[in-house]
């Protein structure tokens, strides 16, 4: 054994090495993010969930996020179609709203086409600790909220292939018994049949309720999971989407977003369709901390965080005044010669 | 001597070497869980989405998960053995200012840990990146002031400490905008984003003095320094191999794994990386406390989120003084 490794500091370390592993295998974080923060502004009143261009927004303090490219997994994208993404927020006392906005001359709302992709926008939210921002892992999932442009135009008007490629020949529908209607006037579509959100004949929201515990395990929600609301709007070269949910929802695939409690941590991702970004190849934020206010923030209104901090303080003088009144004191007293000399 | 006899021991010796020990070897023990933390939490889990989804690999990848989970709270737990044992130190033998950086420091631990449970305002933000900053300024300034070690590992180690106060002041510009309500903030998003920058070239450039300064103290080269001269090249090589094949994979894992986003040129990070792998261990030999609180601030990376972290490599720059750490050599 090397002598630097006596028995009582080894005991301490190994005994933290059994307390972290005990505290991770619980799932009790004891690190906290202390990166750039989201605050999102408290109002009184109903949130302008549908205004993108409302100016309540504009009263809002933006933060901007730097992007960078997907260069993990194909389809990559090397360098940001993007440099950054404004990012304000609003919460009241039951909801919260989310409102991204970057420069992007294209509007691309379509993708009836084998090579024609839309623009879309993404926020995820990690569910619990241990995740990783590369599409979370079974450690750790996520809650991603995905809004598409293609989805916000169905919304308003529907677009089909037929309105697309005028002419377009019918191809080979799947039988049916004559007289029966139960697939809808064009009959069976295997799309709609096996439940794809993407082949919907109606959409409820312009955003995308999903999961994730790793690359190529991106579920949807189901129906009655979809909650997250979208509104979105291009003007002048410039979208601006809002996603909006119930703070509390109880449903346990959403992620928690608590007033009271600690930041949530999330991040941001932006496709831009007009130059063939889809799925992985995209334009992705680091990880940034959401913090929820009760009311409206101000120095004592964080009184418990205050109080910890008092604690550590008081804490800190504590050890300090035991450290003087000890003639000879360290944490474990070493084996052998206390100088630091070999046993004896 | 036996260690029945401790009683006898502790009424007949200073305070000195006692908790000096305990000091070296916690510290050591912080620089294991570092070390573990950037090669498993920011590296190896990170790799790990490359494996497949099938069974067994999927459970394998889990277990890697929880791993760096792990390897996280380790670096929060040392770290905050480390501090109590250097405040208990402080309490005997330390001076006015040391007391002060290591209650500055208990602050900032108590308020990483809070933050984990409590939400954060703007205000409690702004208090806890000041004493980041302050506490490693002030850290920083009291090991380039001391004499005895290069001078040249000294100033890297200064470098170290000034990039670990920019970080926290980059976003503390931001956050002033907002508590004055400031509502563009474009202005203080490019000035958080320029002190980054900085940072990110104080933290590269740190790491080459540091590692320069062992290099320049070890003449002449025996065999061994010659060994490790050869590793430190390897590990510059590596950098540049990946920086010029793969650079925007290469760009991804310098923000994962340290943090530098970019700002430095690749080819000033595989010089810098190459000087310290090759100058720190031999660094050792003149200076212990400064190449091992160099090696936990390095270890550490620049500007990551994780309170962890930050109490780590504010726990390393305060290590780095010749005083904080036994002389292995006497040993």
């Amino acid at each position: 054994m090397r002598d630097w490794i006596r028995p009582d500091v080894r005991s301490l370390g190994l005994a933290a090495v059994g307390l972290a592993a005990l505290l991770s295998l619980a799932g009790v974080p004891v690190t906290s993010a202390q990166g750039t923060t989201l605050f999102p502004a408290r109002v009184d009143g109903s949130l302008p969930v549908d205004a993108p261009f409302d100016p309540a927004w504009d009263r809002v303090r933006p933060v901007d996020v730097a992007l960078s490219g997907q260069p993990i997994v194909p389809p990559m994208r090397l360098e940001p179609a993007f440099p950054s993404v404004r990012v304000r927020s609003l919460v009241n006392g039951d909801r919260i709203a989310v409102l991204l906005e970057w420069t992007d001359p294209t509007r691309d709302e379509s993708v009836l086409g084998v090579d024609v992709f839309a623009d879309a926008a993404a926020m995820q939210l990690a569910l619990g600790s241990g995740t990783s921002i590369c599409m979370g892992q079974r450690a750790g999932g996520l809650n991603i909220w995905h809004w598409k442009a293609d989805w916000a135009a169905d919304l308003a008007v529907r677009q089909d292939l037929e309105d697309v490629h005028p002419g377009l020949p019918a191809d080979v529908h799947f039988p049916t018994p004559e007289g029966d209607d139960s697939f809808g006037p064009d009959g069976f579509l295997a799309g709609q049949a096996a439940g794809n959100p993407r082949s919907a004949a109606s959409l409820v929201s312009s955003v995308e309720d999903l999961n994730a515990v790793g690359f190529g395990t991106l579920t949807t929600q189901p129906p009655e999971g979809q909650n997250v609301h979208g509104a979105s709007e291009h003007r002048d070269g410039v979208w601006r989407v809002v996603m909006s949910r119930a703070l509390s929802d109880g449903d346990p695939n959403d992620a928690v977003l608590r007033p009271s409690g600690p930041a949530a941590v999330v991040a941001f991702a932006v496709w831009d369709g007009s130059r063939g970004d889809r799925d992985g190849q995209k334009s992705v934020s680091a990880w940034l901390a959401l913090a929820l206010p009760q009311q409206p923030i101000g120095l004592l209104d964080a009184w418990p965080v205050l109080l910890l901090l008092l604690v550590g303080l008081g804490l800190s003088g504590l050890v300090l005044y035991y450290g003087a009144r000890q003639p000879a004191v360290g944490l474990g007293w070493p084996h052998g010669r206390p100088d630091g000399g070999a046993t004896g | 001597m036996v260690a029945g006899t401790g009683a006898l021991v502790r009424s007949q010796l200073g305070a000195s070497g006692v908790g000096r020990e305990t000091v070296d070897r916690l510290a050591r023990w912080l620089l294991a869980a570092v070390a573990v933390d950037l090669i498993f939490t920011r590296f190896v889990v990170r790799l790990a989405i490359f494996i497949p989804k099938g069974e067994p690999w999927a459970t394998a990848g889990a277990v890697l998960g929880r791993v760096g989970a792990a390897t996280d709270a380790l670096v929060a737990i040392v770290g905050l053995l480390l501090l109590g044992a250097l405040l208990v130190r402080a309490g005997r033998l330390g001076r006015g200012a040391d007391r002060a950086i290591l209650v500055a420091l208990s602050v900032v631990a108590a308020g990483g840990l809070a933050l984990v449970y409590l939400p954060p305002s703007p205000a409690i933000s702004i208090v806890l990146d000041l004493l980041v900053a302050a506490v490693a300024l002030a850290a920083g300034i009291r090991v380039g002031r001391e004499g005895g070690t290069p001078v040249v590992a000294r100033i890297g180690l200064v470098s170290l400490a000034l990039a670990l106060a920019l970080a926290p002041l980059g976003r503390l510009v931001d956050l002033a905008g907002l508590l004055a309500g400031a509502t563009d903030g474009r202005s203080e998003a490019a000035a958080g984003l320029a002190i980054g920058a900085l940072g990110q070239l104080a933290f590269v450039l740190g790491a080459a003095f540091v590692g320069l300064g062992g290099v320049v103290s070890r003449r002449p080269f025996d065999r061994s320094s010659h060994r490790i001269a050869v590793l430190g090249l390897v590990a510059a090589l590596v950098v540049l191999s990946a920086g010029a094949r793969a650079p925007a994979m290469w760009g991804a894992l310098a923000i994962w794994s340290v943090g530098l986003g970019g700002t430095v040129p690749t080819a000033a990070v595989a010089l810098a990386l190459g000087l310290a792998v090759a100058g720190l261990p031999m660094l050792y030999r003149r200076a212990p406390a400064l190449a091992i609180g160099a090696s936990i601030v390095l270890l550490s990376g620049y500007g990551l989120a994780a309170s962890g972290l930050v109490l780590a490599g504010l726990l390393g720059v305060v290590l780095a003084r010749s005083d904080a750490l036994a002389d292995p050599v006497t040993r």
